[in-house]
């Protein structure tokens, strides 16, 4: 029986003197729903959390659980649960205690605080922990029991704040997977900070890009994957080629795009009316090798110029004419399939018109003359560099 | 991994923040404007409205030539002082932040016990050890070295030596926790960038501590200008300083205009050197903990210290073109630069410097112990004599209970008023913070006597002379910015999400000071509760005006004692003072470990 | 003389007055009973620390609480400074209190109650010396400030100092010196370097300060430490940081019972009356009255000289004394022919200007040590 509540933010906004924290940011959130808020630092999304705790108090613009508007109301009054980064579980309390806490202040006792906080417990499969302290925990249990503790009064509203940044890998990850099923069992509605993006698409019902203050897109992780609608989004979430192009030519389809003399097939999206200079971004796993008689859309020559191995992929930079770099990705070779590259090789490649997402050049600098060598690409080292942020990215 | 927390917590404005950080400065606010500044402010009315507006007391004040004498006397006395602190104790603070653990930990207890160690009982041992027929001059007799005695006390040597040793922990430790702040990796930088140990010192090491040098010399600085007791015990015929004329004209001469004046005169003086300093060290920074201390260590050193840098190239350059044109012997010309901390001189100066710390404490415990009525080193024979005297005196049993009542009603009360101030102040907006710090520490400043005066022209008219609740109050002024100190660091240091945790699970901002707040700084109370009960236990001169015939406390009957008892009764009891101090600062050491330790495991 | 102080049977004046308060009392006790007693019972007794101590407790407060069923609270050290801050902040916590001269101060009237000498007995008054009845004190003992030597320094097979004359004399008696301060209000020493430069005893007063601070710059390098408390002549002779020094004859004469090497003599030793007054507004004015009248006794004046050696000024005293312990007293006739009494009304005296005496040498002195 889902016990979550929706959570509405309307016309969200806090300003800290000249700066601009959150700008105007709305989002209805369904009660059930987990919901990631995906950014860079300083992105505000933590600002937004800590207004919907009521640590911050929003400059403007109002919030609701269900129907009910908590801007004004104290921290203590709000109910709603908080992970928090790095737990914060009190450390002269025994685990018992901090799970036990939330229902103390709300003079809950006797057996009744014993079964709820066995129940919290049971959930997070740490029962038997109940005397120890935080110190003798690992990082995966005190983070259950930072879970416990924020569930244990059943909040119909959960924000989580980077909860499982501190966990190493293969705990994040299971971490990850067990949260989400929780959730789901318990149905509540979970509103998750993070600037992992792997993190969050595995994660949400839906992803809120925030950058700079400002909401960037808000979707489903395929949404936002498949087709971010903005430079940012899709720099920030996944790695991406991104090819400064301008359309020659309009056709029902799709537009005919120039690059340095390199013509290439893309397509529409919804009812975007572009014209001029445009972005045409493509994912590297989009784009692949071709066999000798394989046709597709865009089929290009190119040199292999440089190869790295990242265990699952390798990651290949190719030379296209007018030296011209785009990165593929291929999985790397088995047994089964052997395909493989060497530098200096020379290469046939293409993607299908519709792998290629088109993005409106908005903010975006252009050099004067040079529209077209001017290529704003995904870096060696797994860092996505556009022309005045960084990211880092794991794949 | 960054967190954006350290955005956050300076950003995140707590939504009912200045009300409450008002509500929490509320009692310090009250005490120390009720009974500080409006004593204060007293002695000013008095100095200048008596009986009506006039500036006549000032000018009987500053036309009296003999008071400018006395004026330079007190500032000579001080400079000589702070220069001597500074001197030697920089090289042992050097040695104790770069020794190994052991060898810090045991250099840290000699300058620690005397720290501890009864004020009365540090100035009364040196009265011991320097007499006419005292332990240095029987030794200097009984081994030939002088046939007559050497005159030692009584004059302006003995003045400086009891007061460089009160002095000298606060020097060493003020600089100790500027030192820890400058991090290790920059002077190995330094060396990986080539400089040699010298170089690495004079052009990383010590520009980066300069501040710690100007924060202990102002420290030590104000305190000997209001220094009274020690001149007092150990002045010769011819030595008045400025607190003791200040004396004179209250118990002397009645003139209590006059006295006013001349308090308010101190008191001008040490807030000038002090906002002058000001100017140089954010001293506010600098005494409230370690990690801000690093911080304005560099923030300090970006400001001052090209000067510094030209001058070093400059003598760098000249004794080269120096060493050119003349040609020394291989190794001179370059050889200043290594000069520096002539390592093993240091030590060896240093060595020296920690026996002097400790011998006078190590002096009197068997002179306690001794079977002759006369301070005779080595004692003649043992006895317990001394102590029995204590024990059963009534006047010295009842000192005792009255000193550990009002000790320990200070610690309460300070520890209370202070720990809510350092809430205010840490979680407070900036500008309160800013101007709550200069209030709250404003009394480590102000000269004691200069205090004492003022507070007693107060009490008098209160009809609060000879009770203890004026001893708690005045003895709670100083106590309560070591409590700010000591708590505020404490909680600076603490994770301010564990109280939004708090809060996002339903507690009251009450009751999250309550049970999450205090529990955690708890060795940070218990410290600074040690701290204020200390001060208050050896509290001389405020008592001294404060106490009567009901309120006799232990340091006011060993004040009389010393100058009264020919016996060494003051040495027993001196003795029991410090077992007594070791043993709370040893239990305080061992709760604030367990305590540490306990915080420290959580990761 | 027949006369004997028996406070069970209190005299017939005494009686009536008891029954006054005794009634009186007992109106006022329907409404404050806790106050009454506080006021009946207790008294603040101000005086000397030390050895006077001990001895005062002996001869005269513990039996005055027996006889008269009064707690004495018993504080030290007096201090003329407290003495005036109670008065004028009308908070007067002291009774009675032993002072040198504040009962010649000119504005005494303002600090101090008038003497009820109604509350003594005749005997009493009768032999009391005339110099101890004054308006606001009654005269409690006579010290004499004396010359005091270490034994160490001066044998008894060698010369010692019986003068102020040879005090000041450096090379003929080498040795590190202490005298009195005169930085506070209880003056002294001024006489002795006017009596080392030749003026004689009975030419002292009015003091000329310039031949005085003449003679002081004599004998200025070789005073070790000017002292202000009346034990610590005793501490630095006895520690040998003086040879010699000026010092209570009563502290010295303890100090040489207890065997220190300490000795003294009396030739122009300087006697000084020390007297009981009772602050204006004092708590508990009569029982205040009471105790200075019962310490002007014969019996408790020579119960307290017996043990300190200063001397009484009820002159039946000493018809209680031991002639030994007498010979050791100031005020016995032969001693008192020796020396010279202190001129407190002098000092007490205030020029055109408003200021007194003794603030006129506490600042010459002030700045005579500060140069």
């Amino acid at each position: 029986m889902p016990r979550g509540e929706p959570l509405r933010l309307e016309r969200l906004c806090k300003q800290y003197g000249s700066v601009r924290g959150v700008n105007d940011l709305s989002v209805q959130i369904e009660a059930g729903e987990f919901v990631s808020f995906l950014g860079p630092s300083g992105s505000g999304k933590t600002t937004t959390l800590m207004m919907v705790a009521g640590f911050e108090t929003p400059t403007s613009g109002q919030i609701f659980v269900g129907a009910r508007p908590i801007t004004g109301l104290p921290v203590p009054r709000r109910n709603i649960g908080v992970v928090f980064q790095n737990y914060a579980l009190f450390p002269h309390l025994s685990v018992f205690e901090n799970v036990a806490f939330a229902l103390k202040m709300r003079r809950v006792s006797g057996s009744e605080l014993r079964a709820g906080v066995a129940e919290a417990l049971d959930l997070v499969q740490l029962s038997g922990y109940e005397a120890r302290m935080p110190h003798e925990l690992s990082g995966g249990q005190q983070q259950r029991v930072a879970l416990a503790r924020a569930l244990v009064f059943r909040p119909g509203v959960v924000l989580m704040d980077e909860p499982l940044g501190a966990l190493d890998k293969q705990l994040r990850e299971h971490m990850q997977l067990e949260l989400k099923r929780l959730q789901k069992s318990l149905g509540i509605t979970v509103v998750f900070v993070t600037h992992d993006q792997s993190e969050a698409l595995t994660m949400s019902d839906r992803i809120v890009v925030m950058n700079k203050g400002n909401v960037e897109q808000i979707g489903t992780p395929e949404e936002i994957y498949e087709t971010p609608q903005t430079r940012f989004v899709a720099g920030f979430i996944g790695e991406s080629n991104f090819l400064r192009t301008h359309i020659v030519e309009s056709r029902k389809d799709g537009p005919l795009l120039d690059l340095a003399g390199l013509q290439i097939r893309a397509m529409w999206q919804g009812s975007d009316s572009l014209q001029g200079a445009v972005t045409l971004m493509i994912r590297p796993d989009k784009i692949i090798p071709l066999d000798p008689g394989v046709r597709t859309d865009n089929e290009f020559e190119g040199v292999v110029e440089e190869a790295v191995y990242q265990g699952n992929v390798i990651k290949y930079r190719i030379r296209l004419r007018a030296k011209i770099p785009v990165f593929l990705t291929l999985a790397a070779p088995s047994h089964a399939r052997s395909q493989r590259f060497h530098v200096d090789q020379q290469v046939r490649i293409g993607w299908d018109a519709r792998d290629g997402r088109l993005l409106s050049d908005e903010g975006e600098q252009s050099i004067p003359g040079k529209p077209n060598n001017r290529v704003a690409v995904s870096a060696f080292a797994g860092v996505t560099a556009t022309a005045d942020r960084m990211a880092i990215v794991s794949l | 991994m960054a967190t954006p927390y350290h955005v956050v917590r300076s950003a995140i404005a707590w939504p009912v923040n200045n009300r409450e950080a008002s509500l929490l400065l509320a009692p310090a606010a009250l005490l120390l404007g009720v009974f500080f500044f409006i004593p204060l402010s007293g002695l000013l009315s008095l100095s200048l409205l008596d009986p009506g507006p006039t500036f006549a007391h000032y000018h009987e004040f500053l036309d009296n030539p003999t008071n400018w004498i006395i004026l330079a006397r007190t500032f000579a006395l001080a400079t000589k002082v702070t220069l001597i602190c500074l001197l030697l104790g920089y090289p042992l603070a050097y040695w104790i932040v770069s020794a190994r653990t052991w060898v810090a930990a045991a250099l840290l207890l000699a300058v620690v016990l005397p720290f501890f160690t009864s004020y009365l009982v540090r100035t009364y041992a040196w009265m011991v050890l320097l007499g006419r027929f005292g332990v240095i001059n029987q030794l200097l007799m009984a081994t030939g070295l002088t046939e007559r005695p050497v005159d030692l006390i009584y004059n302006q040597f003995s003045v400086l030596v009891a007061m460089v040793y009160i002095l000298m922990p606060y020097t060493v430790l003020v600089l100790i926790s500027v030192m820890k702040g400058i991090p290790y990796s920059l002077t190995r930088a330094a060396a990986s960038l080539g400089a040699s140990a010298a170089q690495n010192f004079w052009r990383v090491f010590f520009p980066l501590s300069a501040p710690g040098v100007i924060a202990a010399g102002l420290l030590v600085f104000v305190f000997a200008l209001g220094f009274y007791i020690t001149p007092v015990l150990l002045d010769g015929p011819n030595t008045m300083i400025l607190p003791m004329q200040i004396d004179s004209y209250v118990n002397g001469t009645l003139n209590w205009p006059l006295a006013a004046t001349a308090a308010t005169v101190l008191l001008a003086i040490t807030l000038v050197l002090y906002s002058i300093s000001n100017r140089f060290v954010d001293s506010e920074r600098l005494l409230s903990s370690n990690q801000s201390t690093a911080h304005s260590a560099g923030h300090t050193a970006r400001h001052s210290t090209s000067a510094y840098i030209q001058l070093i190239d400059f003598v760098a350059a000249l004794v080269r073109g120096v060493g050119h044109g003349i040609r020394f012997p291989a190794g001179i010309g370059r050889g200043w630069e290594r000069l520096a901390p002539g390592r093993k001189l240091l030590r060896g100066l240093s060595l020296l410097l920690v026996a002097f710390l400790v011998s006078p404490i190590l002096i009197i415990v068997p002179i306690s112990f001794s079977s002759s009525r006369f301070l005779d080193f080595p004692p003649p024979g043992l006895s317990l004599q001394w102590y029995q005297a204590y024990f059963t005196s009534a006047a010295w049993v009842s000192a005792t209970w009255e000193s550990l009542g009002v000790g320990i009603a200070v610690a309460c009360l300070s520890l209370a008023i202070g720990s809510a101030a350092a809430m205010a102040l840490v979680r407070g907006s900036p500008r309160m913070r800013r101007i709550g710090y200069q209030l709250l520490l404003a009394p480590m400043i102000v000269p004691s006597i200069v205090n004492a005066v003022a507070l007693y022209f107060l009490f008098a008219r209160l009809h609060l002379i000879n009770t203890s609740f004026a001893l708690v109050t005045a003895h709670s002024i100083g106590a309560v910015p070591l409590v700010v100190l000591i708590v505020a660091a404490s909680l600076q240091s603490q994770n301010i999400i564990l109280e939004y945790a708090a809060a996002s699970l339903g507690a009251s901002r009450v009751v999250t000071i309550w049970r999450i707040v205090l529990p955690l700084i708890r060795p940070a109370l218990i410290v600074s509760g040690f701290f204020a009960f200390l001060s208050s236990f050896d509290e001389v001169v405020l008592s001294l005006y404060l106490s009567g015939p009901d309120t006799t406390t232990l340091p006011i009957k060993m004040w009389s004692g010393i100058r009264e008892e020919i016996t060494p009764t003051i040495a027993a009891v001196s003795s029991l003072l410090i077992a007594f101090t070791i043993f709370i600062y040893v239990s305080v050491a061992i709760f604030r470990q367990a305590g540490e330790r306990q915080a420290q495991q959580v990761r | 003389m027949t006369y004997n102080i028996n406070p069970s049977r209190p005299t017939r004046r005494q009686t009536l007055k008891l029954i006054g308060t005794a009634t009186s009392g007992a109106a006022l006790a329907i409404g404050a009973p806790g106050i009454l007693r506080a006021q009946e019972s207790k008294l603040v007794v101000v005086s000397g620390g030390g050895s006077y101590e001990e001895s005062i407790r002996k001869a005269i407060i513990d039996p005055f609480q027996q006889e008269t069923g009064i707690t004495v609270t018993y504080v030290s050290p007096e201090d003329d400074a407290k003495l005036k801050a109670q008065v004028d902040s009308n908070n007067v916590q002291w009774d009675v209190a032993e002072v040198d001269t504040f009962a010649f101060r000119p504005d005494a009237s303002k600090y101090l109650e008038e003497i009820d000498y109604g509350v003594f007995d005749k005997e009493t008054l009768d032999n009391l010396v005339p110099e101890a009845k004054t308006t606001y004190g009654v005269g409690s003992y006579v010290y004499s400030t004396v010359m005091a030597f270490s034994t160490t320094e001066y044998p008894a097979n060698k010369p010692r100092p019986r003068s102020w004359a040879e005090f000041w004399d450096a090379d003929k008696f080498p040795g590190p010196r202490s005298l009195k301060t005169c930085s506070n209000s209880d003056v002294t020493t001024i006489e002795f370097a006017l009596l080392a430069a030749g003026v004689p005893k009975d030419k002292l007063y009015p003091i000329d300060f310039d031949s005085g601070f003449a003679s002081l710059d004599r004998i200025k390098s070789h005073i070790t430490k000017f002292w202000s408390v009346g034990a610590e002549p005793g501490q630095l002779l006895s520690n040998r940081e003086v040879s010699m020094s000026s010092a209570y004859n009563g502290r010295m004469a303890a100090l040489k019972t207890q065997g220190a090497a300490v000795d003294y003599q009396w030739n122009e030793g300087e006697l000084s009356p020390v007297y009981w007054v009772v602050p204006r507004g004092a708590k508990n004015r009569a029982a205040a009255m009471r105790f200075v009248a019962y310490q002007a006794s014969a019996q408790a004046q020579a119960r307290l000289n017996n043990l300190i050696f200063y001397g009484p000024m009820n002159r039946a005293a000493f018809k209680y004394i031991d002639p030994k312990v007498a010979a050791d007293l100031p005020t016995t006739p032969e001693n008192i022919a020796k020396q010279f009494f202190r001129d407190l009304s002098y000092w007490e005296t205030k020029d055109l200007s408003g200021k007194s005496n003794t603030e006129i040498l506490v600042e010459r002195w002030i700045k005579w040590t500060a140069s």
